[in-house]
């Protein structure tokens, strides 16, 4: 039975030598720090380099944008509701793109790999689930570990294992570690705080900004050519990272895309933070208002409208009126 | 002429009460009128509010709400016809939805939700703009007193 | 310059006493994270961190600052300077990594005379740095082989390395001098034993991070700009984003925007980082862009960090300290493309 690996390069070197696709965007390996780089393949050579494994954690449609017409990527069940979502609003046609659905395992969270393997970490080759273990492939060896220990957050809860809505699919369906939400009780404990408690904890958070932007250029929804936070005509946001400033910055953000809808809750906001900004219980937050208020989920149908560009004459109305003591 | 001409106690024990900042949005077909009926009547409501006129309330970016707030605002109110009344038909009704997902967003980064406040009023419901003006000026100065000097926006 | 040893047991001793005349800063870990904050227990220190994140030169060159308020009452405009940082006595820094400290060196030559930054520079000559010889280094460090980092130690007024159970202080500046005398009762005369294992811990880290940089610096400029038009520039920024997360918080990046936050009676002109990177970087008026792309983004910042900084300054201003590496959310590796660029690439003489 061939790897996912092995049937990943066969599929895109069969894509870009009958000239279905142009470009293969799909994984490679990389040499230590996040543990697979995006790669964008254009020849059969080039997509020798293509690999699969629980270390693929990157949603490559932030390069969605940049694809030519006749295209194929290598998705997740979580990447192709992203590139759906785009399909959906318009900024992507779905002609000429060809999904490689690969049937996941679930991927690691970089951050807990680091806080478990330490400084060995650095010699990661290869990663493989068997059962409910991580092996990984070290220069002094394996380690396998709990896989619902390294396991990102967003696995646990994940209902598209098995893509959906995709041409070619590769790798085994295997059993998904599920469990609880691990963003559950945090959500909660947020919820039932105080609007002070609140805003201090997002204060605390939001101090640490730096606004270096990666949020809104990895994040798949983000696709405005002109994004408001650099209109200078007029400046909504001052450019300073001060708490006050960046407040703005990530209030807006957070009303354009989970806010309307537009967040797959594929969680890269978070994981690209370089001062580790719990972003994800923001995201949630309103992307499960969503849910609750509309029954709306995004990407999972390229012909669904955005929540935000319909309406129902019986839409809630809880939140006007005079606020409840 | 309804409502009332407020006496000269009422007036100063107005002047004694801390100041608020309150921005309206408002359209322009019913509440804005309202608010002009209200003026017109004489109806008794606190100067609390600065009223930006708009052409709909499905014109109102969320993010005008939150720059509102960002640049000191202590309450924010928005209002327009009712659903169905819309002057241009559907206006109001993707307000409805957008403004909800504003308010959730307030509540979830931490604005008090006395600070903000969506409602419908049409064009003839100069006592109802009063009344909603008056109540927010009290949540709103209410709010501010828990917060002296404390107060992140 | 002399040197100096401290018992390691004296060492929370001599900061609990800074403490009480001066803000001493220091690493302390916070949401998983290690970040130069304000202490006053030297218990507060992480001393485990391999770097802060937010490097040293933003202390120095803060993310954002006021540069002064205005104020208009009638036909008066007023002018304030910003509320001027707290301290009378410097600030004591300490925990820095040479790395770290290399790098305000270079950004000494670049903020000096003749367009001397007054903020930088008011900092620079008030606080006093006390940097850390690193006890291992990781896989992303490279800073022997980008600027002689540990060869040559600087940018800092005292460097101090453990061996055993001492500390040997090394003083690198006037300043740094000064601070010893005022702590004499601690310090003694550091006997020859004690240098010989600092620097032989050094010169033992130096050798294995020769390992760690893929290229050779032999040259590096004029190979560099040899590779004006290599494909690598395209290739190798092809799944760059475009954020600001290597040049943020890169030690050495000294570019930064100033606006201003006003409204109609006033406001404040501030100025905060910018970054090469960002599309509106270059993005004139007109809408005319000279690096249209990312392609020519990337080679900017490659190259004023290996070609343009020495043609300059007479500096290196990459001083390895791997960020960019490890921080780059898809694998942008400058150490590689470097190598790739200049693998080819032969100095038209």
């Amino acid at each position: 039975m061939p790897s996912a690996t092995e049937q990943v390069v066969e599929q895109a070197q069969a894509l870009l030598s009958s000239g279905q696709a142009e470009v293969v965007l799909g994984y490679q390996r990389a040499p230590g720090f996040v543990l697979a780089r995006p790669l964008f393949a254009r020849t059969p050579e080039q997509a020798e380099r293509l690999m699969l494994d629980p270390g693929c954690v990157a949603d490559l449609s932030s390069y969605a944008l940049q694809l030519p017409q006749k295209a194929a990527a290598v998705v997740k069940g979580c990447d192709v509701r992203s590139f759906v979502g785009l399909i959906q609003e318009k900024q992507i046609k779905p002609e000429g793109l060809t999904f490689i659905g690969w049937n996941c395992p679930g991927v690691v969270s970089e951050r807990k790999v680091r806080q478990r393997l330490g400084d060995r970490a650095d010699t990661l080759t290869a990663v493989r689930r068997e059962g409910d273990q991580m092996i990984f492939t070290l220069a002094d060896g394996e380690q396998s570990l709990p896989a619902a220990d390294v396991l990102a957050d967003r696995c646990f809860i994940c209902k598209v294992q098995q893509p959906q809505g995709v041409q070619v699919v590769v790798g085994e369906p295997i059993t998904p570690i599920t469990s609880d939400d691990p963003l559950g009780s945090e959500l909660q404990r947020l919820h039932a705080a105080s609007p002070d408690e609140r805003r201090a904890f997002w204060a605390e958070h939001f101090e640490r900004c730096i606004r270096c932007y990666a949020c809104r250029e990895v994040c798949p929804a983000c696709c405005c050519r002109e994004c408001i936070i650099d209109c200078t005509r007029p400046v909504w946001v001052p450019r300073a990272p001060t708490e006050q400033d960046n407040f703005l910055f990530q209030q807006i953000r957070m009303l354009h895309v989970p806010g309307y809808g537009r967040c797959t809750d594929c969680g890269e906001c978070e994981r690209v933070c370089p001062v580790n900004i719990p972003l994800r219980l923001l995201t949630r937050t309103l992307h499960d208002d969503i849910v609750r208020l509309y029954n709306y989920r995004h990407g999972l149908d390229s012909e669904a409208p955005v929540p935000m560009t319909v309406y129902d004459t019986a839409d809630s109305e809880a939140h006007m009126g005079r606020p409840k003591k | 002429m309804a409502g009332s001409v407020s006496a000269p106690e009422k007036q100063s024990e107005a002047a004694q009460q801390e100041p608020v900042q309150i921005v309206a949005f408002f359209c322009n077909w019913c509440t804005y009128a309202a608010a002009d009926l209200a003026g017109s009547s004489r109806l008794e409501q606190p100067a609390v509010v600065r009223v930006v006129r708009l052409p709909c309330s499905g014109r109102i970016r969320p993010e005008l709400v939150l720059a509102a707030f960002h640049r000191g605002a202590d309450g924010v109110l928005v209002s327009g016809c009712h659903p169905g009344d819309c002057h241009y038909a559907q206006g109001n009704y993707f307000a409805r939805r957008r403004l909800a997902m504003l308010s959730d967003l307030l509540t979830a980064t931490g604005i008090d939700r006395r600070r903000v406040r969506v409602e419908w009023c049409s064009a003839a419901e100069a006592l109802k703009v009063a009344q909603v003006i008056r109540e927010m000026a009290e949540d709103v100065r209410e709010w501010k007193r828990e917060h002296q000097g404390a107060q992140r926006h | 310059m002399k040197a100096y040893q401290l018992r390691a047991e004296d060492l929370a001793k001599l900061i609990l006493r800074a403490a009480a005349e001066r803000e001493v800063w220091a690493p302390v870990r916070r949401n998983d994270l290690t970040l130069f904050e304000r202490i006053t227990d030297p218990a507060q220190i992480d001393w485990e961190a391999d770097n802060v994140r937010v490097p040293l030169r933003g202390l120095f060159l803060p993310v954002q600052e006021a540069l002064f308020t205005f104020r208009k009452e009638g036909a008066e405009v007023t002018l304030a300077a910003p509320q001027d940082e707290p301290t009378l006595a410097g600030r004591l820094i300490i925990g820095a990594r040479l790395c770290d400290a290399a790098a305000l060196e270079y950004l000494d030559r670049a903020f000096g005379d003749p367009l001397a930054d007054a903020p930088y520079r008011r900092r620079r000559e008030r606080d006093l740095i006390v940097a850390v010889t690193c006890e291992k280094e990781r896989p992303y460090c490279f800073c022997e082989v980008a600027s002689e980092v540990l060869s040559r130690p600087r940018g800092a007024d005292w460097l101090l390395t453990r061996v055993e159970d001492r500390l040997l202080v090394e003083v690198l500046s006037e300043k740094g001098e000064r601070l010893a005398q005022s702590f004499s009762d601690l310090l003694s005369e550091a006997d020859s034993q004690l240098l010989e294992a600092a620097r032989a811990i050094r010169v033992a880290i130096a050798g294995r991070i020769s390992n760690n940089a893929r290229f050779s610096p032999e040259g590096l400029p004029a190979r560099l700009m040899a590779a004006w038009d290599s494909p690598v520039w395209q290739s190798e920024s092809e799944r760059c984003l475009g954020c600001g997360i290597c040049t943020f918080l890169c030690p050495s990046c000294q570019c930064f925007d100033i606006c201003d936050r006003a409204g109609i009676l006033g406001g404040e002109r501030y100025r905060c980082y910018d970054t090469c990177q960002f599309a509106s970087f270059t993005k004139m008026a007109s809408g005319e862009n000279p690096r249209p792309t990312q392609s020519e983004r990337l080679r900017n910042r490659v190259l004023h960090k290996f070609a343009y900084s020495n043609e300059r300054f007479g500096a290196t201003a990459c001083v390895g300290c791997g960020r960019c590496v490890y921080l780059c959310p898809v694998g942008i590796d400058i150490r590689e493309v470097v190598e790739m660029a200049t693998k080819e690439a032969v100095p038209v003489e």
